[in-house]
């Protein structure tokens, strides 16, 4: 005899009764309510958990804002170390507008020293320094735009207060110095005679532009006097030191 | 496919093979059909996707023997007495398929198993060492004395091959 074979038939004997396949599949029948059951348990569960990330995550939020402010705040009292704070360059909503404000205001500065270069221009008889001055004055303005940009820039802004006092004028300063510009060759190549028809011109367009009367348009001579600013290739202690003298 | 379509399918396919096995473990009919009914309803919790009909049967055997084990350790931690301090008599006298089954079932639980795969599954012993969890060589061991136990019970008159 073989083992296998009568083991197998033995076995064979054995056999699943209908009752017990019934007993099965209405067992797996309420298995599969529990599990439906047990699936809408866990996604309750599964969305106060989600819930609790998110607030978990708006209060680490809240904190990095906060932590965030605080080296602003430390920054802050370390500009006020410093001769003006920044608070002017926030005053400023746009970089372009204060670009052009500050390119007004060293315009408005440039015009005493085209008028000093021209007095210069003649001492030296030469025209290229008064040629020099739009570049300067752009230059400047340049300057001052990328300037309004950073926020440790204190000095340009410090006279951005100072020379916002002319901005109403009708007419933009830009035409005046133009009108300067073209006339200061005339200046360096004539006699003091036609800087006395400049004289005349610069006048006349403080006269049309009333506003702009503050700027210092008239000529004192000798050197640019009067106190008017110099814009020069610092202009911020410049003006700092021209403010500190008018003070 | 629902799942009680599919649990109904597997019952039919494999049905009889897992109440065999459970019968292996717990030598009576009704803890038999209480395991059987336990293995269809974790097939049922999982459901899981197999690549092939071999690797589902060898599932559904490793789910019945873990699923007969669990029931066994908790039987016992009942104090139950088990089956296995019962001495049952070999009835080989009868020449019949019955004295071969009970002189396999007075045999301990781990020769049992290997005996029935071997036997009845007709499983090599690296199937049943991976279905078991066991080392190959223990399988063989195993094998060997459930063998000679087996000679020692129905005498020589039986073929092991």
């Amino acid at each position: 005899m073989i083992l296998s074979k009568s083991y197998k038939d033995a076995m064979d004997r054995i056999k699943m009764s209908p009752e017990l396949k019934e007993r099965i599949i209405s067992a797996s029948e309420k298995g599969e309510k529990k599990r439906k059951f047990n699936f809408a348990y866990i996604g309750a569960a599964a969305a106060g958990l989600a819930a609790c990330i998110a607030l978990v995550f708006t209060l680490n939020a809240n904190r990095a804002e906060k932590t965030a402010e605080q080296p602003v705040e430390v920054a802050e009292s370390v500009t006020t170390i410093a001769p003006e704070p920044v608070a002017t360059v926030e005053a400023v909503p746009d970089e372009t507008e204060a670009a052009e404000q500050k390119s007004r205001v060293e315009v408005a500065k440039a015009e005493p020293e085209t008028k000093a270069s021209g007095a210069t221009a003649r001492s030296s008889g030469g025209t290229a320094s008064g040629a020099k001055a739009p570049v300067s004055a752009s230059g400047i303005a340049a300057a001052a735009g990328s300037e309004a940009s950073a926020p440790s820039a204190a000095a340009p802004a410090r006279t951005e207060p100072e020379m916002s006092a002319p901005e109403p004028a009708p007419e933009p300063p830009a035409e005046d110095t133009r009108v300067m510009m073209a006339k200061i060759p005339e200046t360096a190549a004539e006699d003091t005679a036609a800087a006395e028809d400049n004289g005349r011109i610069s006048v006349a367009s403080a006269a049309a532009a009333p506003g702009a009367a503050s700027a210092p348009i008239p000529r004192s001579g000798g050197g640019g006097g009067g106190g008017a600013p110099r814009p020069t290739e610092k202009p911020t202690e410049k003006a700092t030191e021209t403010t500190g003298e008018e003070e | 496919m629902a799942a009680d379509e599919r649990v109904g399918i597997l019952i039919e396919k494999y049905g009889d093979m897992i109440l065999r096995l459970c019968y292996t473990y717990h030598k009576n009919m009704p803890d038999a059909e209480d395991s059987a009914q336990d293995v269809f309803l974790k097939i049922l919790e999982k459901l899981p996707e197999f690549n092939d009909e071999g690797h589902e049967r060898a599932w559904m055997i490793r789910v019945a023997i873990n699923t007969c084990k669990s029931r066994l350790r908790s039987l016992r931690l009942r104090r139950a007495s088990s089956i296995d301090d019962v001495d049952i008599p070999v009835m080989d006298k009868y020449g019949d398929d019955r004295g071969v089954l009970e002189a396999v079932m007075a045999l301990p639980e781990r020769f049992r198993t290997v005996i029935h795969l071997y036997y009845y599954e007709e499983y090599s012993t690296p199937e049943i060492a991976r279905l078991t969890g066991r080392p190959e060589t223990t399988v063989r061991s195993d094998l060997h004395r459930a063998r000679k136990r087996l000679k020692a019970v129905l005498g020589g008159g039986y073929d092991f091959e």
